[in-house]
């Protein structure tokens, strides 16, 4: 479970949109990472070989580790903003990883 | 198709300053980046709806506001959210822009596309909260958001410190900085801080800060694992010996949910690379480079027409000399300068933090001794070349 927390007051209006199914809570100007991770949820796939969490790494749109799909797309997480009505599907069932995961790049 | 004379790839300090530097002299201009907002990470602006009055210091929104003034220019076209894809022609780009795409047709190319980070991979980097320290400063500072809760900063550079300040001033704990780079080693660094007071006055004030918030910075350590289970919820840390080895006997479990990597940056060549430019792996800076007409006698497939490298500018742009050159044939006195500071050069790597105007990454500061003060009058010159 993450700690991450916002960092803005309370004054712009929230919305909802849905994250495979669950409908999530964010504020205009979030990106759909943004929103997760304040849910609490770090581990936005599975990777496609050995199905471990993935999240963001390089939170600036350039490393695609936080891909996730919208609409049949892939998008980046880390720059999709999040909207109203949106909805988000994480790719794979993210397996509980035990010990470390060298393949950021194959897996 | 989009007509322009300069099509400028990336709208960061360097992309802008080129565009208010090409406007000056009459040129239109289409300026193309994949953030929907210019500013790139430096000047990274948040959404509207996420902006708070005071976010950044002063001096720095100054800074930002005069490069900004370009976008509103008659002459520019600017394409936010836009991520160029190919380059099927001499001058034609090929972008895709949310559903749509298109081309833009222009005299001549700036690539102005920054630096990514190094990614260094170390057992468990692929775990949720392993983040890189600008995606750490991106969160917190454009996306109003702190990652986690305990941290640690691990890797080398000065990038660490300032990511490190951001975490604390946002209410996390950072457990530990770990630099990799010894102390001792660093005082051969001194001259090209010392030509550069501002930067040196900054990264004290860094220190500074940290120290005030009881925050340890150990330098000769590096990470050698991030360990879950599913997450991070352990880093551990060992000491580096004189040798450069890593002396994983001294390891150190540390309980983190966490961990900020940041091992330095390196230039985004997937353009350069589109472009047919030449490369060269720089082993110790661990990334590949453009390679300038000073290193290259053949250094673009099409050379008369692009110009190649972060802040190098229209063809025969005073400013890019000394720096990496344009790609179009230069004058021998550039060539020399460029030879000389690489001569020069030992990784002066705090000074580089300064170069903002040309969105230079930090180990290439060794070049930029001289130059920080060249960057600021570049940022001012294009500021007021608009007047």
């Amino acid at each position: 479970m993450s700690e991450a927390r916002r960092l803005t007051g309370a004054g712009d209006e929230p919305f909802t949109f849905f994250v495979d199914g669950e409908p999530l809570v964010a504020h205009p100007g979030e990106t759909v990472a943004v929103a997760l991770l304040a849910a609490g949820r770090r581990a936005l796939r599975a990777s496609t070989r050995r199905g471990e969490p993935r999240g963001l790494y390089c939170a600036m749109g350039v490393c695609w580790e936080c891909a996730v799909r919208v609409e049949g797309s892939s998008v980046r997480a880390c720059v999709a903003p999040a909207a109203p009505g949106l909805r988000v599907e994480t790719p794979g069932r993210a397996a509980a990883s035990s010990g470390t995961a060298p393949d950021r790049a194959g897996g | 198709m989009i007509d322009a004379d300069v099509a400028i790839v990336g709208a960061g300090p360097a992309g802008l300053a080129a565009a208010a530097e090409a406007l000056a002299r009459g040129l239109s201009v289409a300026l193309l980046d994949d953030n929907a907002l210019p500013g790139g990470q430096y000047f990274r602006q948040a959404p509207r709806e996420l902006r708070r009055a005071g976010a950044a210091d002063g001096r720095e929104h100054r800074r930002a506001e005069a490069l900004f003034r370009a976008i509103e220019h008659p002459r520019l076209r600017y394409l936010g959210g836009a991520v160029v894809w190919d380059a099927p022609g001499p001058g034609v780009l090929a972008f895709a822009r949310g559903a749509d795409s298109g081309r833009v047709q222009a005299r001549a190319v700036v690539v102005a596309s920054g630096a990514v980070e190094r990614a260094v991979p170390f057992p468990g980097w692929t775990l949720p909260g392993v983040l890189t320290a600008g995606g750490v400063q991106n969160l917190i500072k454009s996306q109003r958001v702190l990652p986690g809760r305990r941290f640690l900063v691990a890797g080398n550079g000065p990038l660490l410190l300032v990511a490190a300040h951001s975490i604390v001033r946002a209410g996390g704990t950072v457990v530990e900085v770990a630099e990799g780079a010894v102390l001792a080693r660093a005082w051969r660094h001194a001259p090209g801080l010392l030509a550069a007071p501002d930067v040196l006055r900054r990264g004290l004030g860094y220190r500074a800060a940290l120290a005030r918030a009881g925050v340890p910075v150990r330098s000769g350590q590096t990470i050698v694992a991030a360990r879950g289970p599913g997450e991070v919820a352990e880093a551990v840390v060992a000491p580096i010996d004189p040798a450069g080895r890593v002396d994983r006997s001294r390891a150190r479990a540390i309980a983190v949910d966490t961990v900020v990597a940041g091992f330095g940056l390196v230039p985004a060549v997937e353009l350069t690379g589109l472009l047919g430019c030449r490369h060269r792996w720089d082993a110790r800076r661990g990334g590949w480079f453009p390679s300038a007409p000073a290193t290259s006698r053949r250094p673009c497939a099409t050379c008369s027409r692009w110009a190649t490298g972060p802040a190098s500018a229209v063809p025969r742009s005073r400013w890019s000399r000394g720096d990496w050159p344009v790609c179009s044939s230069r004058s021998g006195s550039a060539r020399a300068t460029s030879r000389g500071s690489r001569a020069t050069s030992g990784g002066g790597v705090v000074a580089c933090a300064a170069c903002t105007a040309c969105a230079t990454p930090s180990p290439r500061c060794g070049r930029h001794r001289r130059r920080s003060s060249i960057c600021s009058r570049r940022t001012r010159s294009s500021a007021g070349a608009r007047t």
